[in-house]
């Protein structure tokens, strides 16, 4: 979608309007399958409409959406980032560790920017770490950041001793979690600001164009003088960034800095930036990807959720889902060919 | 674009060492011999006995996902498997034990029952990843949290009892032989795979789809036939796992194998099969396998805590694929 700019065209539209038509109809096919799937809950069970319920479920989508924006950043350049859950691990346990070291000497203000800074250290340190393994090591990026995602797990399970750190400051639940300004939970607008920052990003900005170009043909990205390296070092580091941000919203939601944060965050980032409509071969996909992905898999397991459907049968739903989005993928891919 | 390390000048003589398969083995004889000076117990006979079974486990699965990356693909599956397995065959040896039938025909079709679903999941991921061209990384991811689901929702998480002895005793023991059953299926599997791979044309098409799928296929390879047989294998022998699994549990078991998926694919990539498909080498697979296990038992005799192993692991296996793209890149430039 993103990426139709940076691709020669091979072959015109079978009529006039027809690649228009292909392509709107990819566009808002996705929307349209969200709301018939909240409408088709809504039906079963009107619960899922009210205005608690809808309140809920964008607070509930907000930490996906982050992640999922984060992990679109490396899979546009290609990439992948197998560590994104064991490092909400590890950032929710160590901003932990880092609060509760500062609040005695400097009180708990100085403690939240504390940890505030340290995310931002955390998530470029290890984006930098992943990245440097990938685009200068050159170790396939599979491989590569699940060699760190072990890393990840082992300091956030060594340095924490494996149980629940205590010590979040009521300044950092407030400003991440508790806050309503203007009636709207804080955590969505922190995502909505993420977001559009990560738009911003991809879009409008040379780094984000050219990661595009790098993921689409990293060959034609290096002739063309693009620094690639950097730039995919950079991927990573807004992916790690946009990571630990996640896991500081949801250790002050969960008040505490929790060693299994990270859990199933990774497959379940990708699974929606895929679902979305973002391309493991890179080049395409945007952040609109990342919020339709992450929006779909959370009205799915909330409604599963209150139509009572089992757990277990709600995982093989997501596998199917997964399998239904990448045949549309291809589809749509086949129509803009 | 020159790797760091090659810049430095240090790839040459790494890269001739880690190129060699014969590396590999000498790292493990090296860590075999510091263990038995640091730690005098790793030689006794009933450790080297666990280090082998662990490898054993392991290393089927590894022999499948080897033959899964060769083709040029992926599978997250083996895992789910090796659980789904698990639960098939406890849930048929129970059915066939209630319409009672015999121990003999209990055990046979159970475990053909278990290998079938293992296929079965296979030959589905390699339909879809072969046919329809989707992508193999998350075609398995979804398969696998299907099947891993389903394995769960059977069981509600709770283990299965009420196997016959017979089959724990003879898959689970070894009956009369003096070694675990799974080592010397272990031992079969990978003599079979070698023979495979050295001796058969089925070797040349598999290493030819992995390592230019059109190529292949305009040579007259039936790439979509050697795709799939690569998934069905991978599946069958993932099976195979959790039936031994099983046996020595004594029951069916949704929350077994997990970590075997990421696993396999680590010894895999240590053994120096590429995830480009279309390079790796049975006997370095084995040996890649021995070393995890030998690694991972030692770490254990040296009292190392559970959760720096799996730094220490992360690091490793880092080395490895970093030592083997300096190769590779050496390799090219030669």
């Amino acid at each position: 979608m993103n990426s139709t700019i940076l691709k020669t065209p091979a072959g015109g539209p079978a009529f006039p309007g027809a690649g228009l038509l292909s392509r709107l109809g990819g566009d808002l096919l996705l929307p349209a399958a969200l709301v018939a799937l909240l409408l088709g809950f809504g039906w079963v069970e009107p619960r899922i409409l009210s205005g608690d319920n809808l309140g809920n479920l964008a607070v509930q989508a907000s930490y996906l959406v982050i992640f999922a924006t984060a992990q679109v950043f490396v899979l546009v350049v290609r990439g992948f980032d197998l560590s994104l859950g064991t490092l909400v691990s590890l950032a929710s346990v160590s901003a932990v560790m880092v609060m509760t070291a500062v609040a005695p000497l400097a009180g708990e203000g100085a403690a939240t920017l504390a940890a505030l800074a340290w995310i931002g250290l955390l998530g470029g340190a290890w984006g930098a770490f992943n990245g440097l393994g990938v685009a200068v090591l050159r170790v396939n990026p599979f491989i590569a950041t699940l060699a760190t995602a072990n890393i990840a797990l082992g300091l956030a399970t060594t340095i924490s001793g494996g149980f629940p750190v205590e010590g979040v400051t009521p300044q950092l639940r407030l400003l991440l979690d508790e806050a309503h300004p203007a009636g709207v939970p804080v955590a969505v607008l922190i995502t909505v600001a993420l977001t559009a920052l990560g738009y911003w990003l991809l879009q409008h900005t040379v780094l984000g164009r050219a990661w595009y170009l790098i993921g689409g043909n990293p060959r034609a990205a290096h002739v063309a003088g693009l620094p690639v390296r950097r730039y995919m070092v950079l991927a990573y580091m807004a992916c790690a960034c946009y990571a630990g941000i996640g896991a500081l919203m949801l250790t002050a939601r969960a008040g505490s800095g929790e060693p299994n944060l990270g859990g199933n965050l990774t497959m379940e980032a990708i699974a929606a930036a895929v679902i979305g409509g973002a391309s493991l071969r890179g080049g395409s996909g945007g952040v609109s990807a990342a919020v339709l992905g992450a929006l779909v898999i959370t009205v799915l397991s909330n409604g599963m959720n209150l139509v009572q459907v089992d757990g277990y049968l709600q995982q093989i739903t997501l596998g199917a889902v997964i399998i239904v989005a990448l045949f549309a993928d291809r589809l749509r891919n086949r129509g803009a060919r | 674009m020159k790797s760091l390390a090659h810049r430095l000048g240090v790839g040459a003589p790494l890269a001739r060492l880690a190129a060699s398969g014969a590396a590999l083995g000498l790292i493990l004889l090296a860590l075999a011999g510091l263990l038995a000076w640091l730690e005098p117990g790793f030689l006794a006979s009933r450790n080297l006995v666990n280090v082998v079974r662990a490898a054993s486990i392991l290393g089927l699965v590894a022999i499948g996902q080897a033959l899964v990356l060769i083709v040029g693909g992926f599978d997250l599956t083996v895992g789910a498997v090796v659980a789904g397995a698990s639960v098939l065959l406890a849930k048929v040896m129970l059915a066939l034990t209630a319409a009672g039938h015999g121990e003999g025909s209990v055990i046979t079709l159970g475990v053909l029952c278990a290998l079938a679903g293992g296929a079965l999941v296979g030959i589905a991921n390699g339909v879809l990843i072969a046919w329809f061209r989707l992508s193999a990384f998350m075609v398995t991811l979804a398969t696998g949290a299907m099947v891993s689901g389903l394995s769960y929702f059977v069981t509600t998480g709770i283990p299965i009892y009420g196997m016959p002895e017979t089959f724990m005793a003879w898959f689970g023991q070894g009956g009369g032989l003096p070694l675990p059953a799974v080592i010397l299926v272990w031992v079969l599997v990978a003599g079979g795979a070698w023979l495979v791979q050295s001796r058969s044309r089925l070797a040349l098409h598999l290493y030819a789809t992995g390592g230019n799928e059109r190529a292949a296929a305009v040579s007259g390879v039936n790439v979509r036939r050697c795709t799939v047989l690569a998934y069905a294998v991978s599946g069958v022998l993932a099976a195979l796992v959790g039936v031994m699994l099983s046996a020595r549990l004594g029951s069916g078991q949704a929350n077994i194998g997990a970590e075997l998926t990421l696993q396999s694919i680590a010894a895999a990539v240590i053994a120096g099969v590429s995830l480009r498909g279309g390079v790796g080498d049975m006997r370095r697979v084995v040996l890649s396998v021995l070393f995890l296990a030998v690694l991972g038992n030692g770490m254990n005799l040296l009292h190392i805590d559970s959760k720096l192993q799996t730094v220490f692991l992360g690091l490793v296996l880092m080395a490895a694929v970093a030592a083997e793209e300096l190769s590779s890149h050496r390799r090219k430039l030669a």
